[in-house]
């Protein structure tokens, strides 16, 4: 048995306490899965916090039929898209997401390209953003996306396929307007 | 060869094609600059999603996630001159001091008059071997300084669990009126669970178990002066 499985197999037998490590490990990928639906650094932690407190009680209700991870981001993508719903907010994430990018690729490495890439991403409709993002950052598998977004795998695809080919359509309007 | 639909493009840039048609995708793009040069912008574009940039994630969170799951009974690090044993120790200090004085001073002091009033306490007879093994494991923890010590840090955390349930049964047995020592006791239980809620140790974190190895082992070294 793998050791994280051994120890949500022991969490749901009652040695709660080991669910910190699950905090520990998750806590980083959770709290990017957020910020690209809300944008904003304090509604992220928040639900950051909500995502592992549901996860926490309802742990028992995880079954191993899929990856810990794929529960893991369900919840946290249904905490954000009930807290976008009730404050009828839709994130444009054009004001807060422009971060220096860490890679050094020399086909994407100007700060130009990732600024444009981050605004065009922000523009995507949710569940199209988070294909985008799980698929190619996350690099979880589209058949996963599909259990996380409530779809199915094929779903998933066209999810996938329409974010990519809008965000390539945004990039060559901005190099188009440059 | 008919171009490719950007549908096709799509399905290789994103892993989904089986190695057949990856290969006859890489054939005709070896062919035709046209859909050579749609299959590099979307390559390039899911590099780019791969580096995305995100705002640095809050250094503690994880840290007030776990401690609002779960949240502490009593334990708190209070300033130095707030400590329940500062008082007394300062009193006893004192006392030593006027009495060497005295001494010097030729002054006849019986040894009788400076006999001080300890406190009964029931100790249990596995005590000793319960403050040793503490005091070893907290010295475990915190000389533990890269994260190639995992399997170590494993057993230190079972170790801990052990110590856990030893300490919540001396706390058992413990006369209650003693508060400094039932507070001494409860005070090396809350760091034996910072201990096994840690899991794994890193090395950002050694300078805090250094630092709680020290706390753990003046506590040690108290109620060890307690039942002695």
């Amino acid at each position: 048995m793998k050791s994280e499985e051994k120890r949500i197999r022991e969490i749901q037998n009652g040695n709660k306490k080991l669910f910190a490590g699950i905090v520990k490990k998750y806590t980083g990928m959770v709290f990017k899965l957020i910020w690209d639906l809300t944008s904003n650094i304090e509604d992220t932690k928040d639900l950051t916090q909500e995502t592992f407190s549901r996860a926490f009680i309802n742990i028992n209700s995880f079954q191993f039929k899929s990856g810990f991870s794929t529960w893991l981001y369900k919840i946290a993508y249904n905490c954000t898209m009930d807290f976008l719903r009730k404050n009828a907010r839709i994130s444009t994430g054009l004001e807060e997401n422009n971060f220096q990018s860490t890679g050094n690729s020399p086909d994407y490495d100007s700060e130009r390209k990732t600024k444009s890439l981050n605004a065009a991403l922000s523009t995507l409709p949710e569940k199209q953003k988070i294909a985008v993002v799980l698929h190619f950052y996350h690099q979880i598998s589209l058949k996963e996306v599909g259990e996380i977004l409530g779809c199915s795998h094929s779903t998933a695809r066209v999810h996938l396929f329409r974010g990519l080919k809008k965000l390539r359509q945004e990039l060559s309007n901005k190099d188009t307007q440059r | 060869m008919a171009c490719l639909k950007e549908d096709e493009i799509l399905l290789f840039v994103s892993g989904e094609m089986d190695k057949k048609e990856s290969a006859e995708v890489l054939k005709h793009t070896a062919e035709c600059s046209k859909c050579r040069a749609i299959l590099k912008e979307y390559k390039e574009m899911s590099k780019g999603i791969s580096k995305k940039s995100f705002p640095p994630v809050p250094k503690n969170l994880h840290k007030s996630i776990i401690s609002n799951l779960f949240p502490k009974k009593s334990f708190t690090i209070t300033p130095f001159f707030q400590r329940l044993w500062i008082k007394p120790a300062i009193v006893f200090s004192s006392a030593i001091v006027i009495f060497l004085i005295g001494m010097q001073a030729g002054m006849l002091i019986k040894s009788s008059d400076l006999q001080i009033q300890t406190e009964s306490v029931p100790v249990h007879p596995a005590i000793d071997s319960y403050l040793i093994n503490t005091q070893t494991l907290f010295l475990d923890y915190s000389n533990f300084n890269s994260l190639n010590q995992l399997d170590q840090s494993r057993i230190t955390i079972r170790s801990a669990e052990q110590l856990l349930e030893k300490t919540r049964v001396i706390k058992g047995l413990l006369d209650k009126n003693n508060r400094e020592l039932n507070e001494l006791v409860i005070q090396i239980e809350n760091l034996l669970e910072e201990i096994i809620l840690s899991q794994e140790i890193n090395s950002k974190e050694l300078q805090n178990t250094i630092k709680e190895e020290l706390i753990a082992q003046q506590i040690l070294l108290r109620i060890n002066n307690f039942i002695s």
